[in-house]
């Protein structure tokens, strides 16, 4: 009786712990829009100096990894370029992924918000 | 002249004390996904929190004695034994986010991993407690936790429409991302009534000597300290709502918090999230430390107490010693603060049946208590908090799964 209560408990944690493609990929997207978000603002905190260029730094590696874990590859790629031009403390050279990332956060947001609604 | 001035010393502990590392994570992650509409669960966690801490106070200044000495003797030693375990896990855990949380702000500053400054932290932390003594403790880290209040400037900054604030207060069903909602809410509450708060305050009541005559202070404390405290936690969810919440940013990693200040404080702002997490968790670390101890000392009856030197209480200052030693080596080995806070505010709603009713029993023992035990609003307050705990205890694991 009691094995079968445990091995209850056990299916309704794993049932609410499987997540349907639909919720993944919604996660996904949240996810890259987050980060994708984050990377242009302490880029651009660090061209206004509001941050220093080594956390600057180390967020732009952390965004790097968490896109290419969501397989954000146009995103990653962004990133790659501006993580370059901040190593280079080329503020100038941050303009035009800037830019790019700024569509790229646009055409993410557009799908998160499309996927919640459907 | 001397209550006035304990009472100020007190509020200011309690605004000081009230925020750490597991109000700044969940009010900035609740904040970010769901701007203000979360107020509602700070509101109701910090009116939790105002009546346990009261109660707490008001048990050891009537009692003088401290609640795990006080349960065991009145309820029995295997009653105390299912708290006693959690609490010892949850002050371990909480410590170790703690500890993590200072050397998470040293790494924004210096760039230097988390990992290495850990070491550091866990010595300096050590020291503090082994050198200082109670009030020292208590009112340096509660005086330099008044940075936190640069929170409450930015978001007065920010400029937050009055009517959106004010309308989070009231609660509201979330209009997607139920899951995640709730497990917000439980984990805000989770960072409230964190039980390491009202047994460290009932701790150290005891070793301030209280007696009936404080009671007016200890109302006073309890309900001005909290509420202040409530309002840096409310800031950090509007300056969060303000400035993370329209870009999309989740919080899944500290690093994503750091720069919430900038538009308020240009130059300063980056700088002043650091100094605020840092002495926030100093603070908070030694509270959860000496509260570890406290509980495992006053269990077995070994001599406690902070103004003792460590040679008259050794086993109680070792049982700090070995738990800020263990709460290092989590972070060293790599523990992500953030995720252990996570879980650890989750877990703290969860247990709170187990650490609160049997202390809230010995609050209506007229044996004890004398003409001080609960009256009917405070009865009917705990009779709120134990139903509310219950249902925490049921939904919290299960949401920690399903939106975590």
């Amino acid at each position: 009786m009691q094995i079968r209560h445990w091995l209850g408990s056990l299916v309704l944690v794993a049932i609410a712990g499987c997540k349907s493609d639909t919720r993944r990929e919604a996660e996904r997207v949240d996810a890259s829009l987050s980060w994708v978000a984050t990377a242009g603002t302490v880029t651009k905190g660090w061209v206004e100096n509001r941050l220093p260029v080594r956390y600057v730094e180390r967020v732009l590696g952390e965004a790097h990894e968490e896109l290419a874990r969501n397989d954000e590859a146009e995103g990653v790629r962004i990133v790659e370029t501006l993580r370059d031009a901040v190593r280079r403390r080329d503020a100038a050279a941050t303009r035009e992924p800037m830019a790019s990332l700024l569509a790229r956060w646009s055409a993410l947001q557009q799908r998160s918000e499309q996927m919640k609604s459907q | 002249m001397k209550k006035i001035l304990q009472l100020f010393l007190g509020i200011l502990t309690a605004i000081g004390g009230f925020f750490d590392i597991g109000n700044l994570v969940t009010a900035s992650q609740a904040g970010a996904a769901f701007r203000f509409q979360l107020l509602w669960a700070l509101a109701l966690g910090t009116l939790m929190v105002i009546f346990l801490v009261e109660m707490s106070g008001r048990f050891a200044a009537v009692t003088k004695k401290p609640i795990p000495c006080a349960v065991r003797e009145h309820l029995g030693a295997r009653v105390w034994l299912a708290p006693f375990v959690v609490l010892v896990v949850l002050h371990f855990l909480t410590l170790g986010a703690e500890i993590g949380g200072v050397a998470f702000a040293l790494q924004l500053v210096t760039g230097i991993s988390f990992q290495l400054w850990a070491i550091p932290v866990g010595i300096l932390m050590w020291l503090f407690l082994w050198r200082a003594t109670f009030d020292a403790i208590e009112y340096s880290t509660s005086t330099l936790g008044l940075i936190a209040l640069c929170f409450v400037v930015a978001a007065v900054m920010y400029h937050p429409a009055k009517s959106d604030v004010l309308s989070g207060l009231l609660p509201s069903l979330p209009k997607q991302d139920a899951a995640k909602y709730w497990l917000y809410a439980v984990s805000i509450i989770g960072a409230l009534i964190a039980p390491y708060m009202f047994y460290f305050y009932s701790s150290g009541a005891v070793e301030d000597e209280w007696d009936p005559t404080y009671l007016t202070v200890n109302r006073f404390v309890s309900v001005s300290g909290m509420a202040f405290g409530a309002v840096i936690t409310g800031a950090v969810i509007v300056v969060a709502g303000l400035v993370l919440h329209p870009l999309s940013i989740g919080v899944d990693s500290i690093n994503q918090t750091a720069f919430m200040l900038t538009g308020a404080f240009p130059f300063w702002g980056f700088a002043l999230f650091a100094a605020t997490m840092a002495i926030a968790c100093v603070g908070a670390s030694t509270e959860v430390g000496l509260s570890l101890a406290y509980t495992v000392a006053q269990t077995f009856g070994w001599n406690w107490g902070q103004s003792l030197e460590p040679k008259k209480d050794a086993r109680f200052a070792l049982t700090y010693t070995v738990a800020i030693l263990l709460a290092t080596l989590l972070m060293v080995l790599g523990i992500d603060p953030l995720k252990l806070t996570i879980y650890t505010m989750a877990l703290n709603a969860t247990v709170l049946p187990i650490v609160s009713i049997p202390f809230l029993l010995l609050m209506n023992d007229g044996h004890l208590m004398r003409q001080f035990r609960n009256g009917p609003i405070a009865n009917a307050a705990a009779g709120i908090i134990v139903i509310i705990s219950i249902v925490l205890f049921f939904v919290s694991i299960p949401l920690l799964i399903v939106g975590g």
